[in-house]
């Protein structure tokens, strides 16, 4: 059937990018989790290197044990939506506490992050409205924005200059336009220029939204994320973020000083046409929040681990393509270069994550590690270890004194 | 503002030139098809058009866009 062909196309990329030990890097299946930071990949013990799962809270005790009661007191899933029998106390006390997290009056608990910006960007622009979004953006966004009808105008990743010139030709229409940026962006770990950023959508009067999926308990002094770090919260309409990162859960929200984020819920269809999140992962969530606040000793010790790596990959002659975040990608010539280092990385027991075009910024290609609180010392070094082996490393630099 | 066709035209096929190295683009020539252009080409092409005649392109608009004449069409539209 011609409806297959454009899978065809998909099967030929994939069979194109298969390692020499026989996987392909996308989809590669966990065998068995063994810990935060450890699971079995292809029969073998590997260090998790690239999970997101950033204050390693996904076998946090508390959080578990959150899971457990309420699984056991309000069942294995809440069968509706928010709209109609899908929100639960549990749904309104986590909307609450995300408010209270944030200093804001309102917040909306979406059923994934995917869901969050889609809901977010569909409910408030549509026909008329002009999006003007990062290039680098996530595909959430990019798909949100197709789901709202709006005009979407890109600017060049991370340069505010060049937002300044997309809004001034848009003339008036500015005051109307909704600007959209990430906190940390999860290819490069790069972060958004946020000062200069929010001084340029001010001067047009156009609206702000940040997604701190991958900043959120890693950036500022409370964890809020780069808005917090940057100094700008009285400056942000929209903060929309995931529980699937350093939550260690799975669902998304948006948080606003906006009254008029409540009315939100009636008009956004990625929110009112699927099933709320279940009870066990509201529960986990509201613990996994609690620590995030409570214990900014997983924070620190994160960046502990970023520093370690980082200055480990750098003192290798790999230095990440960005400045130090629990994201940090190093750059390979080719992408048959970066596939058979993913492999290699493998066979030293190490998973990080392999980035290749077309989803890459530039056609770049790129071995994507992503830092955990709980990653120990000793597998940072095994991490740097691996990475030695590879094409281009200076084997000279061995041991401690690479990180000093 | 008074911009001609031709140089619309002539300011794509020279990018489009640098960027794939083909010398034999024309109005007929498929942007993903013939150029083998991917989607984030096609979104930096946009841009460079949108600085060169200082227009706001929405990326909606390569909805209708397959060839090079109907991408310079698009543009004189909203020069327009």
């Amino acid at each position: 059937m011609r409806l297959f062909e454009k899978l065809a196309h998909a099967a030929a990329v994939r069979r194109d990018v298969v390692s020499s030990g026989g996987l392909v890097p996308f989809g590669v299946t966990v065998e068995r989790l063994l810990s935060p930071t450890e699971g079995l990949v292809a029969g073998r013990r590997v260090i998790l290197g690239g999970t997101n799962n950033y204050l390693g809270l996904t076998f946090d005790q508390t959080s578990i044990e959150a899971g457990v009661v309420a699984l056991r007191s309000e069942g294995t899933g809440t069968t509706g939506s928010r709209m109609a029998n899908g929100s639960y106390a549990g749904h309104l006390a986590l909307e609450h506490e995300l408010a209270d997290f944030y200093g804001w009056s309102q917040a909306i608990v979406f059923s994934t992050g995917y869901l969050a910006n889609l809901g977010m960007i569909s409910a408030l622009t549509g026909p008329g409205d002009v999006l003007v979004i990062d290039g680098d953006c996530h595909a959430s966004i990019y798909d949100g924005c197709r789901l709202s009808g709006a005009e979407v105008i890109r600017f060049r990743h991370n340069n505010a200059a060049d937002l300044d010139r997309r809004l001034g030709r848009l003339g008036e229409r500015a005051q109307n336009a909704l600007v959209i940026v990430e906190g940390i962006y999860s290819m490069l770990g790069d972060q958004a220029p946020l000062h200069d950023i929010v001084a340029v959508k001010n001067r047009h009067g156009a609206m702000l939204m940040v997604d701190e999926a991958h900043s959120l308990g890693v950036l500022g002094a409370n964890g809020r994320g780069l808005c917090e770090a940057a100094g700008v919260m009285d400056d942000v309409d929209f903060v929309v973020g995931t529980f699937s990162k350093s939550l260690g859960g799975v669902g998304g929200f948006c948080v606003s000083p906006h009254a008029e984020l409540g009315l939100v819920r009636y008009a956004s269809r990625p929110y009112i046409f699927t099933a709320s999140p279940s009870p066990a992962t509201i529960a986990s969530t509201r613990a996994a929040l609690a620590a995030l606040r409570s214990r900014s000793q997983l924070r620190q010790r994160l960046w502990h681990n970023v520093s370690r790596l980082h200055g480990g990959l750098t003192a290798l002659g790999l230095p990440p393509a960005a400045e130090p975040s629990p994201v940090l990608a190093v750059l390979r010539d080719s992408r048959d270069q970066a596939l058979a280092d993913w492999q290699a990385l493998l066979d030293a027991g190490v998973y990080v994550n392999l980035m290749v075009p077309p989803a890459t910024p530039g056609g770049i290609s790129l071995l994507r590690c992503s830092i955990s609180a709980a990653h120990t010392d000793a597998q940072i070094d095994q991490i740097l270890n691996a990475f030695r082996a590879l094409p281009g490393a200076g084997h000279a630099a061995t041991g401690q004194a690479a990180l000093a | 503002m008074a911009v001609g066709a031709g140089r619309i035209l002539e300011t794509l096929k020279s990018r489009l030139s640098a960027v794939t190295g083909n010398d034999a683009v024309t109005e007929q020539t498929d942007l993903v098809g013939d150029l083998g252009l991917d989607s984030l080409q096609v979104m930096e092409l946009l841009m460079e058009m949108e600085d060169a005649f200082d227009i706001s392109i929405p990326v909606n608009v390569m909805a209708e866009v397959r060839t090079v004449g109907e991408l310079a069409g698009a543009v004189q539209a909203l020069l327009n």
